[in-house]
């Protein structure tokens, strides 16, 4: 239903030129699969699909494009493409976005994903065209070991372990890490051009798979990710070791949210948190 | 030499044998996948895998080597060579495609001139396989030159049989461990030879790897690579999981005044990999760079080697995140005008 | 060397790495030498133009470069020379502080602290107080990198 609606919206953007490429999803090469996909040619438009496989966010293709770009997005993929042009990373005037109503995305077990199951913009936040009707929103905060009372519990739970606990359990998880960067270049808004892991003028990170630089690395790209990460996990679904970044990530965006009352990717006309301030930001932490 | 046999309830007394002399590696199951590793007692040992997540390579070829150190002394600068590890190792398990990639290492860094730091480790390092009778749908040793039951670049392979393991002593040095044991009878034999049929029979070439040489010599400037790369994100998942990948890069790492000089592992994924210190980088963009993965796994390290670089393991189709599978990448080469 | 190495080991003092802003805190850091004022000598004073110059990964580098504790401080909020540097800088370290923190950093290793250019005894006062929380907690080793 949704992939026929998707074709038919892509083949008319394409025939009428209204745009130079569409970015989607086709079938993938493995069972239980999907995987991005360019179309340029009205012809082509056929390969384009829509299941459950579908997780990538595409917004990670957009940032310093020129051409005129038609883009399937999600609710999280619309959140990042907000982030983007907030960010002056692409022009809204380039995007023709096809929102899709997000039911969730499955791993390929068939499994909801855990930032799916406490996800609380299933519908796209921005889009030229709604493919299928909107579904309900969930803010029931369902928390995957079941329901909980806020959707922060995880957080908060390791929040009030001792600082040895937490560094211990920092430790055995980024101790995986192979250093690929996959988490860095799946994520739609680390586009730098230059990522300070890569700076050598001066060297901030250490090349080696070094425990410290690599809690370096992972620090800094999540500090990075204050007010810009939408939990779209794509970091989580790209790392090839299962580290849980999430555990840490959230926590960015739990700060955010309380302490500058911003939710990441909602509104093109609102600054992020880091753009701007109030005279009247909590301090207590300062001397 | 004499194929042997080991009964299945004695292989754990093996192993635990073989603890005593070498450090053992083998694979475990761990939170992140069943991975190679260490192990000081058999119970860590997970005999129930398809492959491992991280190839053997990072035991021959380490994630970041460290080659020298280096330290400022008062009036003069020091360096000392690092102290070799007495103990040799040994790893249990390896699968032939693995095992194959090692043989293709042997030849780049053995050859020609031999990079003392791997030679050193090779030297030092038996190999034992495992052979693959469960291949998954990644798999696709056979179009690759290669095979479940390949003993390519092993010092001995492993057939699980019914009751027993069928083993294929290959290299002198690994005969000494398997003196006791019995001789394979004619029906093991037979057996072996069956599960070797069947398990390539599962595994249908996916593309005719005799043209792809010929293809690519003439692919320089091909329109396809154009397409190829699009998708892609620029992380080193494939090449780090890569089992034959070995570019790598050198670096100092310093502490205050004192450091060490380390190989790393590259990727030629990313936009630095060619960045010249003049900011020029020859390999622009992903595509220029995905032609050069392809055209060194199928053509260069071909014409250098006489093997290919890709030894058909399936990580990189695994486990890549936006599944660029280089199985279709190289159809579609084979297909392009 | 050696002998020596020991002897310091036994007394080993704290290294604090500060942070000022050039135009507040490092005159106030000024002002506390000029009035006499006594300040454990622990700290090495790095002088930035603005606290909102600090770029939070500096705490993380410090750290992870062997220093036992790390203060940023800058002008009142108000009171900055470019106007608003520090109301940036202020969500800025908020993150990081709390990201710390969350990740098992001890809350006592990194500080911050507005300091004004008149306020040479506050400096002294801050200077203090870090280097007891620091002491307190003993030489940092977490993220401590080892070649």
């Amino acid at each position: 239903m949704k992939t026929k609606k998707i074709q038919d919206i892509a083949r008319k953007l394409l025939k009428e030129k209204k745009v130079d490429v569409v970015i989607g999803f086709e079938k993938g090469t493995l069972p239980s699969s999907a995987t991005p996909c360019f179309i340029r040619n009205p012809d082509e438009v056929d390969r384009l699909i829509w299941n459950s496989f579908c997780g990538n966010n595409l917004a990670n293709y957009l940032p310093k494009r020129k051409d005129k770009i038609g883009i399937v997005a999600k609710g999280c993929d619309s959140r990042s493409i907000v982030v983007l042009i907030q960010e002056n990373q692409i022009k809204r005037e380039q995007l023709y976005i096809i929102g899709i109503p997000c039911d969730g995305m499955t791993d390929k077990n068939n499994v909801l994903h855990d930032y799916c199951l406490i996800c609380e913009h299933k519908n796209p936040v921005i889009y030229d065209v709604l493919v299928g009707e909107k579904v309900k929103e969930n803010k029931a905060q369902r928390h995957p070991e079941g329901l909980r009372d806020t959707k922060w519990q995880k957080i908060e739970d390791f929040e009030k372990k001792s600082s040895s606990d937490k560094w211990k359990y920092l430790e055995s998880e980024l101790s995986k890490c192979i250093r690929c960067n996959a988490c860095r270049n799946a994520c739609p808004t680390c586009y730098c051009k230059e990522c300070f892991i890569d700076q050598e003028k001066p060297r901030w990170v250490g090349t080696t798979n070094n425990l410290s630089d690599i809690i370096f690395f992972h620090l800094g790209r999540i500090f990075h990710q204050a007010g810009r990460c939408t939990d779209c996990g794509a970091c989580v679904r790209a790392c090839p070791m299962n580290i849980d970044l999430r555990q840490f990530t959230q926590k960015i965006t739990k700060d955010g949210e309380t302490l500058f009352d911003y939710e990441t990717g909602l509104d093109i006309d609102v600054k992020p948190p880091f753009a701007t301030f109030k005279e009247d930001d909590s301090e207590d932490f300062i001397k | 030499m004499k194929s042997k046999v080991l009964a299945k309830k004695d292989l754990l007394k093996f192993i635990n044998k073989l603890i005593k002399e070498y450090d053992v590696f083998a694979p475990v199951k761990k939170e992140e996948g069943i991975v190679f590793s260490k192990i000081d007692k058999t119970d860590d040992m997970c005999l129930s895998y398809s492959n491992t997540k991280n190839s053997v390579k990072e035991f021959l070829l380490p994630q970041s080597e460290k080659l020298f150190r280096f330290a400022k002394k008062e009036n003069t600068n020091e360096i000392t060579d690092l102290k070799e590890k007495k103990r040799r190792s040994l790893l249990f398990g390896v699968r032939p495609c693995d095992g194959k990639a090692i043989a293709m290492l042997d030849k780049v860094f053995l050859e020609n001139i031999p990079d003392a730091y791997y030679k050193r480790r090779r030297k030092n390092t038996l190999i034992i396989g495992m052979a693959c009778d469960t291949p998954l749908q990644t798999c696709f040793c056979t179009s690759v030159e290669g095979g479940p039951f390949s003993i390519e670049g092993l010092d001995a392979l492993f057939v699980e049989l019914k009751e027993n393991y069928f083993i294929i002593p290959v290299t002198k040095q690994c005969e000494k461990l398997f003196v006791h044991l019995d001789n394979a009878s004619q029906e093991d034999i037979k057996e072996a030879e069956k599960l070797k049929k069947n398990a390539e029979k599962r595994l249908k070439p996916v593309f005719e790897i005799k043209d792809i040489k010929e293809k690519l010599d003439g692919a320089f400037d091909n329109p396809i690579w154009e397409e190829i790369h699009e998708k892609c994100i620029k992380c080193g998942i494939c090449t780090y999981l890569c089992p034959a990948c070995h570019c790598f890069d050198i670096q100092d790492e310093t502490v205050g005044e004192e450091g060490c000089r380390v190989r790393n592992w590259d990727s030629c994924m990313f936009p630095k990999f060619t960045m010249h210190a003049s900011s020029h980088n020859p390999r622009a963009t992903q595509k220029e760079r995905w032609r050069q993965r392809i055209m060194h796994k199928f053509n260069y390290l071909r014409e250098n080697t006489g093997m290919y670089g890709c030894v058909g393991c399936g990580r990189c189709v695994e486990y890549c995140p936006v599944n660029l599978d280089i199985r279709k990448v190289i159809r579609d080469i084979l297909e392009s005008k | 060397m050696n002998k020596n190495s020991k002897f310091r080991a036994k007394i080993r003092q704290p290294k604090i790495i500060a942070f000022l802003c050039n135009w507040c805190s490092y005159a106030g850091a000024d002002l506390a030498g000029i009035s006499r004022l006594q300040y454990p000598p622990n700290v090495r004073v790095i002088r930035v133009p603005c606290s909102g110059r600090m770029n939070p990964l500096y705490i993380i580098r410090a750290l992870q470069h062997g220093v036992d504790g790390v203060l940023v401080s800058g002008c009142h909020p108000g009171d900055c020379h470019y106007i608003t540097g520090n109301y940036y800088a202020r969500r800025k370290f908020a993150i990081i502080n709390s990201l710390l923190q969350y990740v098992g950093i001890e809350k006592e290793r990194v500080h911050f602290s507005w300091v004004s250019a008149s306020e040479g005894g506050k400096f002294a006062e801050v200077i203090k107080q870090v280097t007891e929380d620091v002491k307190k907690l003993g030489p940092a080793k977490k993220l401590v990198k080892k070649i």
